[in-house]
């Protein structure tokens, strides 16, 4: 299953597997830096709650992405763990952190 | 490790070959059946399988770019002792996950660390990945001891991210790169 959400500022995108639904953002570069990501993560996480009923989200992204991390913890994320090493980006490999948000610990507000 | 004389891969206790059809229904009666068992290992909801069926996970496939099925012996007998994989074998960020399940008789005995050492052989030296993970319930002592053993770090708990007979469980995510197995190799660990 999969829901696409087309604005004109933000595009989101959930993919929702058999078991794990993991959200991702993603924001035209003329919108970063604007405060967007935190919100985009809190509307994913209440279309997975309300819309989809799902028990936990979860959040990757490369270990050095400061702004989607800041975003995740903002939108009330955890953190969860730090793989090494999981992405050959450019010459180089590179982690990834897990983040991690349960049914009870979101805020519809 | 070394090359078992039909080109499989040995541990000092157990070694690797591909699944054969007679595997099947010892695997499937003594780890499919078990319901609870399953649930723990497969991540997925338990059916019934009927005897012959296609759809047993147990059953050998040929492998592919991103999937080695194995089937685990014992040297000393040549018995079945379980079952072994790599699965979501990445070929451009390098890096695969593994996984064994053991019949309940051969459990205990050590033959896990054994399996995970040989199943790191095949990834890093057969396969050249650079990067291999456990995926395991954080109370699966068993699986972490083993893992840990031959080099794994633990890297995060993902919370309540498992639907085990009626609950939610917490999976432990350890990882291993190959510059940390060839140290170890180098170091006769």
């Amino acid at each position: 299953m999969s829901g696409d959400l087309r604005g004109d500022l933000v595009r989101l995108r959930a993919r929702h597997d058999a078991d794990v639904s993991v959200l991702d953002t993603e924001l035209r570069p003329a919108f970063r830096g604007k405060g967007l990501a935190t919100d985009t993560v809190r509307v994913l996480c209440n279309y997975g709650r309300t819309v989809l009923g799902l028990h936990r989200i979860q959040l990757e992204t490369a270990a050095d992405n400061h702004p989607m991390t800041r975003a995740a913890e903002r939108a009330g994320c955890t953190k969860e763990g730090v793989l090494r090493d999981t992405g050959w980006v450019l010459g180089k490999f590179v982690g990834e952190a897990v983040f991690g948000i349960l049914a009870d610990e979101w805020s519809t507000a | 490790v070394e090359h078992g004389v039909n080109g499989g891969l040995r541990g000092e206790l157990i070694g690797l070959r591909a699944r054969h059809e007679e595997d099947v229904p010892i695997l499937d009666a003594e780890l499919h059946d078990d319901v609870a068992g399953d649930a723990k290992g497969s991540r997925r909801a338990w059916r019934p399988l009927s005897p012959g069926s296609k759809e047993s996970f147990n059953r050998p496939a040929e492998p592919n770019d991103a999937f080695a099925p194995f089937a685990v012996v014992e040297l000393a007998t040549d018995t079945l002792v379980g079952g072994a994989s790599m699965w979501s074998i990445d070929s451009h960020n390098r890096s695969a996950h593994l996984g064994i399940a053991l019949r309940p008789a051969c459990r205990g005995k050590g033959f896990g660390t054994d399996i995970v050492r040989v199943l790191c052989y095949y990834g890093f030296t057969v396969l050249g990945l650079h990067r291999l993970q456990v995926d395991t319930l954080s109370d699966n002592h068993a699986m972490i001891k083993a893992a840990e053993r031959v080099g794994f770090t633990r890297e995060g708990v993902i919370r309540e991210s498992v639907w085990v007979m009626g609950e939610f469980a917490d999976d432990l995510i350890l990882g291993l790169l190959a510059g940390e197995w060839s140290e170890q190799q180098h170091a006769g660990g």
